[in-house]
């Protein structure tokens, strides 16, 4: 198959193109963040300033935008609330993930069950997972708030990707490194600590990784069982649904470069454990 | 061990959704949601005209996204598993494709606002190099736009997998294909793509689960002309309509646990795992 070369490039110009559709819109985002403040969320670009971003670093102090004053919201409180959950989420989702699948190693009877279960959380509807929590907390008048209601959501949303990405690393794990570390006298806990763990370091900073960036980028699931305490994610919604300003495309660009230099914070993680190891762990 | 996660899930997940089917019958008097047992609202479900119509855009728009992105994530997938040699590199572009998935999903359909419409950026361009004269309508806020941009959205849970299940096919084993004479064409049909299915039925799990729960990019890019079934359960709740919100939602969940075991009959990926 590859020993033909114009399908080589063909393929290769097609896999390029996709990674510029992929990237061409953050692009024009970051640009058109630096609108004027007579510019409107497309081009063209008129007087091109900083305006938009001041006004999301100290919210209503330019005077210019008075006139969509009204929409702008506070995101620094939401960003501090979306932090604490996600990393709340991440390690917790990631105890559960890693304990499950000590389970799936072993093998127990109803594993399949269970399989499916995690799958469910993947594949029902966020908004359907939401009402549903929403009428319970509403029939039963039980407050919704931020690390009640949705955190509790946030890490069952979180779980089965935690889950399934640590499961696939570990069939990569070599089981009799633990069988050694036991012949020579260590208990089960002290094996996983010692040896299952730091063999698995890769997987524990994914699950983290995943739990992380699920939790912080939650909207639907959140939708009705937030309470007062808004995340990130439905302040976002809001402002879009109600108008988008070149502020939207800032606050974006914070959370992009949030989420991509943790992403690639981890990719180097990734890179220098296959280079000491001299495998791949993902692939 | 398993038992802290699937109490969770059961707790957490379970109970939502069996709130769903016991508040789908309950009756709605004013704005006070009543205990009953009453089917009123799935009648008006398989009644309304307007609700077949939905459940019909919801099942194209699923089908057209997956199918484009399982045979457009083809050659991708083929590039990085199989054309490119160093491993450094494959992990490098697969990484490319991963990193904007890490990102917002709200944001990602945001940053789509600028390309379409009258003075859209796609718009702009193919004028500017004379293809086109006048701004194309279908490239407005319209079906079109959202379908082009749920395509692009959602490629890298094709790419991935697919990638993954293509480079796990030994060497020796094409080899052995072709050295028995097979040809290329016939390498790649009776042994690679075969060999690819579980990638392609995951890539196809994930792009459906995503298009079916989406509503996000049908208001902000489809211009919210053409709403799907979850877009309209999300307007039902904001209604207060919550028994009727909750009766779609079973018809959505229903919808849902066909198509995925369908998949799953056809290609098992749980023993892949």
């Amino acid at each position: 198959m590859f020993r033909i070369p114009w399908l080589k490039i063909l393929f290769g110009l097609v896999t390029l193109w996709f990674l510029a559709m992929l990237y061409f819109p953050f692009a024009i985002m970051a640009i058109l963040s630096f609108q004027g403040p007579s510019g409107s969320v497309t081009f063209p670009l008129r007087e091109p300033s900083l305006i938009w971003w001041h006004e999301l670093i100290r919210p209503g102090a330019s005077p210019v935008t008075r006139d969509v004053g009204q929409f702008i919201t506070n995101y620094w409180s939401g960003l501090a609330v979306s932090l604490v959950m996600a990393i709340t989420t991440s390690l917790v989702a990631t105890t559960l993930a890693f304990l499950a699948v000590q389970g799936f190693r072993r093998g127990f009877r109803g594993q399949t069950a269970v399989f499916y279960l995690f799958v469910m959380g993947i594949a029902a509807p966020g908004i359907v997972v939401s009402l549903g929590m929403g009428q319970i907390l509403f029939f039963l008048e039980i407050d919704r708030n931020w690390y009640t209601s949705a955190l509790v959501l946030h890490i069952m949303y979180a779980l089965p990707f935690c889950f399934i990405f640590v499961l696939v690393l570990f069939r990569r794990f070599d089981h009799r490194l633990e069988e050694a570390a036991m012949t020579l006298g260590a208990d089960p806990i002290t094996t996983f600590f010692k040896v299952t763990l730091p063999v698995m370091t890769p997987a524990l900073r994914g699950s983290l990784l995943f739990g992380f960036t699920l939790s912080f980028d939650e909207y639907e699931r959140t939708a009705m069982v937030i309470g007062s305490q808004l995340t990130l994610p439905i302040q976002l919604f809001n402002t879009i649904t109600i108008r988008v300003t070149p502020l939207v495309y800032a606050l974006g660009m914070v959370i992009t470069t949030l989420s991509f230099t943790l992403f690639g914070l981890y990719i180097y993680s990734l890179a220098r454990t296959m280079w000491r190891r001299k495998f791949s762990v993902v692939l | 061990l398993v038992g802290p996660a699937a109490v969770w899930m059961l707790a957490f997940l379970g109970l939502p959704l069996l709130s769903i089917l016991v508040f789908s019958v309950f009756r709605l008097e004013g704005t006070m949601m009543v205990p009953a047992l009453d089917f009123r609202h799935y009648q008006e479900i398989l009644a309304g005209a307007t609700n077949w119509r939905i459940l019909t855009w919801s099942l194209i728009v699923m089908a057209t996204v997956a199918i484009a992105d399982v045979l457009l994530a083809l050659p991708i997938a083929f590039f990085i598993a199989r054309m490119v040699r160093n491993e450094a590199v494959q992990m490098a572009i697969l990484a490319l494709f991963i990193i904007p998935f890490w990102t917002n999903y709200l944001v990602r359909v945001t940053t789509w606002i600028p390309m379409f419409g009258r003075n859209g950026v796609i718009n702009g361009l193919l004028m500017s190099l004379g293809i086109i004269e006048e701004p194309l309508d279908i490239l407005l806020f319209s079906p079109f736009s959202m379908l082009l941009a749920l395509v692009v959205l959602n490629i890298v849970g094709c790419v991935a997998p697919m990638a993954f299940f293509l480079r796990r096919i030994p060497e020796n084993l094409l080899e052995a294909a072709r050295d028995l004479g097979a040809r290329p064409i016939q390498v790649f049909w009776n042994v690679q793509l075969p060999l690819m299915v579980p990638g392609m039925v995951t890539g196809a799990f994930f792009t459906i689960v995503a298009t079916l729960s989406e509503f996000s990019t049908a208001q902000i890019i489809g211009g919210d002309k053409a709403p799907m079934l979850a877009g309209t359960i999300r307007s039902q709740i904001l209604y207060f309509q919550w028994p009727q919100a909750s009766a779609l939602s079973v018809v959505l969940l229903l919808v849902i646990v066909l198509v995925v075991s369908l998949l799953f009959r056809y290609q098992n990926i749980a023993k892949y795992l």
